[in-house]
């Protein structure tokens, strides 16, 4: 009796080695299959705030004051994590200096253009570089009347951001943007009309396409 | 319901007559012009917080004040198709002077150009001076008098973007009358700029033309002439 009792725990044991074993190796299949098969990192989205602040001698910063605006960014990666994408930003502003801009109130600034970057990725911090250019246009009222002034923008801009989850995050980008603009204006002029300093701050959502964004 | 259509058919045509009479400036696009220059009164003394202002069709395009020691520096906006008036001391065609002690300048371009600087150097406003000619007829003379008044208006008007402009409006305004032996007793009021001369030409009976410089020194003169 003991002894069938012994062989029956032995049995009860190999039993449950096997068992073990087979998920231990299933386990071990699924982990492979995962590093195998990360996912897809499309691109993303960026939505937020955006608020500019002028430098330098330009009619921006010496005679406007700047209010916040939004910007929204679709990056899709290409090769790598090598993005590319269209870029829109607008910002408003009134004018302070009539005497220095000319007689008109207010202006809102739009910037339609493209990007083209990097992205890393660091655990839940993604980090990206990017750059772009486009054209900005100057949507000025006064007297009744609209009228733009316009110009190429180019820009750089670093940004982190946060993964909340696989498909939302929170970003804060810097940028370094510079207008030069096309506005017609005597010699003395050119240094205030002819083109414009940004240092601006973004933040916000991020939302991820793909994924292969997946919370470390 | 008829009434009702007749009113909304009135309102319709009061809304588009407004439209009609609203403001048409067009401001062109990627342009800013450049107007400077001092100003001054007839001793060279600068003249500050004097108004500057470039206007179209009565839009004012641009406006500044002469600095501390009689400077303008003043950035426009420029219309697309209408010409540039440049207006010193005065707001339009029709507002008294700004500052009703000195005299105002109007620059007016016939045309529109796509000049965008304007110096126009040192400019001089004179303080305003009133001068009455009272022309008086001594009963029993039976003259006849022929006469002109030249002198330099308070309000000059200047062209602008016209090949050699003059830069100054020195008796560039008169007034002229005859009168008879029966003709009341008359004043002739000038308004001009104290430190400048009106030069008052007349004939008696149709004889050879007389002149008389009647300096403005004061704020308000008087002259009286007997025929």
């Amino acid at each position: 009796m003991k002894t069938t009792t012994m062989f029956l725990n032995i049995k009860t044991l190999f039993v449950a080695l096997f068992i073990s074993s087979i998920m231990f190796a299933q386990q071990t299949n699924s982990e492979e299959k995962e590093a195998e098969n990360p996912g897809h990192k499309i691109g993303n989205i960026l939505i937020g705030a955006y608020f500019p602040i002028a430098f330098g001698n330009n009619f921006v910063n010496n005679g406007m004051d700047l209010k916040g605006g939004a910007k929204i960014v679709l990056k899709v990666n290409t090769y790598n994590t090598f993005f590319i994408g269209p870029y829109l930003s607008f910002f408003n502003s009134s004018v302070t200096d009539k005497a220095l801009l000319g007689n008109y109130e207010n202006t809102a600034n739009i910037l339609i253009g493209g990007t083209a970057g990097y992205d890393f990725y660091i655990n839940n911090f993604d980090l990206s570089l990017g750059a772009g250019i486009g054209y900005s246009v100057y949507a000025n009222r006064g007297l009744g009347d609209s009228f733009n002034d316009t110009g190429t923008a180019i820009w750089f801009s670093p940004e982190a951001s946060y993964r909340l989850n696989t498909y939302l995050g929170v970003f804060v980008a810097p940028e370094i943007r510079h207008d030069f603009m096309d506005i017609d204006v005597p010699k003395e002029l050119e240094d205030n009309f002819n083109g414009v300093n940004y240092f601006t701050i973004s933040f916000g959502l991020r939302i991820n396409l793909g994924t292969g964004y997946k919370n470390q | 319901m008829k009434q009702n259509l007749i009113k909304l058919l009135l309102l319709t045509i009061l809304v588009s007559l407004t439209g009609c009479l609203g403001d048409d400036v067009d401001i062109e696009n990627n342009r800013r012009l450049l107007i400077k220059g001092k100003i001054t009164d007839t001793q060279g003394n600068a003249l500050p917080n004097i108004s500057v202002i470039t206007s179209s069709f009565g839009d004012a395009l641009g406006e500044t004040k002469t600095d501390a020691v009689g400077n303008f520096r003043l950035v426009s906006l420029d219309e697309q198709f209408d010409p540039l008036d440049i207006f010193i001391n005065v707001n339009d065609f029709y507002n008294p002077n700004i500052n009703e002690d000195y005299g105002s300048r109007r620059y007016l371009s016939p045309e529109h150009t796509n000049r965008v600087l304007y110096e126009l150097g040192t400019i001089v406003l004179g303080k305003i001076a009133s001068l009455n000619i009272s022309l008086n007829n001594i009963a029993g003379d039976e003259n006849t008098l022929s006469y002109e008044v030249k002198f330099t208006p308070s309000v000059c008007e200047l062209p602008l973007n016209v090949l050699n402009p003059p830069d100054n409006c020195n008796l560039a305004e008169s007034s002229s009358g005859n009168l008879t032996s029966s003709s009341e007793n008359q004043i002739v009021p000038i308004y001009s700029v104290q430190g400048s001369n009106v030069i008052f030409e007349y004939s008696l009976n149709g004889g050879s033309l007389q002149t008389i410089e009647i300096p403005l020194t004061n704020e308000d003169n008087n002259y009286v002439f007997e025929y």
